[in-house]
């Protein structure tokens, strides 16, 4: 009896412990969690900051931004670009962009009037800038697992390729207001034009 | 999360006691009225951890072993140790990680139960402390980015094969179990732990997902759970005379 007694213990410690090492949590990154964060951007006026060294916000005039060389995807036989920057061209007077996390630089076309003629030419005026930073990977959790936080370069952080027909301004030149990117809660560049 | 997680260590527990108490009623009257001195036993009982060989039959990127033993020191406390080695391959979606290593687990147990002279069954709660050294390698990770325009899943996956050597990890066990003899002087266990990590050494840039003895430790978290299931043979050391209770000497 005593012995049968102890064997009911053991079943009933063997189906608890079975349960609750089966019932593991599944973790998950819980969203709102700082990952690898944006390159958070922001446009101004050109003109004012010239007469009064005064940042004021200036929407951009049907802006479309992609990375030179885009992740892309081929749906359905068509090449689509994964994750796009903006659903439509729009004036848009802050922009986040993701920067690569396998090189040290990322190359982005910020097209300004952006559209297509009936061949399917782009129209508008296209400027392009190249990021530089360094990259360090964190580890974050279980869950998570690594992300990348950026430095962008003091001298060549942000780099306007000039091709004589810029319309982003040069004089003033693209500013970097935090060389830290680890928090997209904050403005990390700032472009006047 | 948690509180269900300790709702599950509190219904276990509470269901060793209920049993506990249904077999304190069974308790058959056997006890003979034996002139001869009687003695007790304090015996060495070692034994392996069976659920670590049926795991390792159960999961592919498992492997491990344990040996226990205690040995009886008074009537009701028994002093235990645990040791051996494990190597646990965890594949999760951003990482996938193997740690190796060793362990072992000093402490004691007390017997609850009330045993008809000579025998050793028990119902034990008692207390370890834990300590491992291991090893851990990173064999996958992918950098967590929401916004995959530059850089798809390919990109941001490496396989690094970083090892992490020469970690460690100290804790403290709580013991809940059973030890029934099923032949003689063979004795299977079951026991449930509950453990609170107290301090390790971490990896650089990483951390000690998974500890040898410890088993699967969370972030942001310093509280893990184990079992074992063990076999065991005892080996008689000594035997003392059993001091007589005042009771029983009322009684007589």
């Amino acid at each position: 009896m005593n012995r049968l007694s102890f064997l009911g213990i053991f079943a009933i410690l063997t189906i608890t412990a079975l349960v609750s090492l089966s019932c593991e949590r599944d973790d998950i990154c819980v969203e709102g969690t700082l990952t690898t964060p944006l390159l958070v951007i922001e446009f101004f006026d050109a003109e004012i900051f010239t007469n009064t060294t005064e940042d004021v916000l200036k929407p951009t005039s049907d802006l479309w931004v992609e990375a030179v060389d885009p992740n892309t995807v081929i749906d359905n036989g068509v090449e689509v670009i994964v994750d796009p920057i903006q659903g439509e061209p729009q004036a848009v007077s802050t922009i986040s962009i993701p920067l690569r996390t396998a090189q040290d630089a990322t190359e982005y076309r910020f097209i300004k009037d952006y559209a297509l003629d009936e061949d399917g030419n782009q129209l508008g005026n296209e400027d392009i800038i190249t990021f530089n930073y360094s990259r360090e990977e964190i580890f974050l959790s279980r869950a998570c697992g690594f992300i990348t936080n950026y430095t962008l370069n003091e001298t060549d952080g942000v780099v306007l390729t000039t091709d004589g027909d810029t319309w982003i301004s040069s004089n003033p030149a693209i500013v970097i207001e935090n060389t830290i990117v680890e928090d997209e809660t904050v403005t990390h560049v700032k472009i006047y034009h | 999360m948690k509180p269900l997680h300790m709702l599950k260590y509190i219904t276990s527990l509470l269901a060793i006691l209920i049993c506990s108490v249904s077999f304190a009623q069974d308790a058959e009257v056997t006890a003979a009225n034996d002139t001869l001195p009687e003695l007790e036993t304090f015996p060495l009982r070692i034994g392996v951890d069976l659920s670590k060989p049926i795991r390792m039959a159960l999961e592919d990127d498992y492997q491990g072993f344990e040996i226990a033993a205690d040995f009886r020191v008074t009537n009701k406390f028994y002093a235990a140790i645990e040791f051996g080695n494990e190597q646990k391959t965890v594949d999760e979606t951003q990482i996938n990680f193997t740690t190796e290593g060793s362990f072992i687990k000093v402490g004691f147990d007390f017997n609850a139960y009330e045993n008809w002279f000579g025998m050793q069954n028990a119902i034990i709660v008692g207390m370890r402390y834990g300590y491992s050294t291991h090893k851990q390698t990173l064999n996958r990770s992918t950098i967590y980015q929401t916004n995959q325009h530059t850089e798809g899943e390919s990109l941001l996956t490496q396989e690094p094969g970083t090892e992490f050597s020469s970690l460690n990890g100290h804790w403290i066990e709580v013991v809940a179990g059973i030890k029934v003899e099923v032949y003689d002087n063979i004795y299977m266990g079951f026991s449930l732990r509950l453990n609170r990590l107290l301090s390790t050494k971490e990896p650089e840039n990483f951390q000690n997902l998974f500890i040898p003895g410890f088993n699967k430790v969370t972030t942001d978290n310093n509280v893990g759970a184990g079992f074992n299931y063990t076999i065991s043979y005892s080996i008689p050391i000594y035997k003392k005379a059993k001091k007589k209770k005042v009771e029983d000497d009322i009684e007589e």
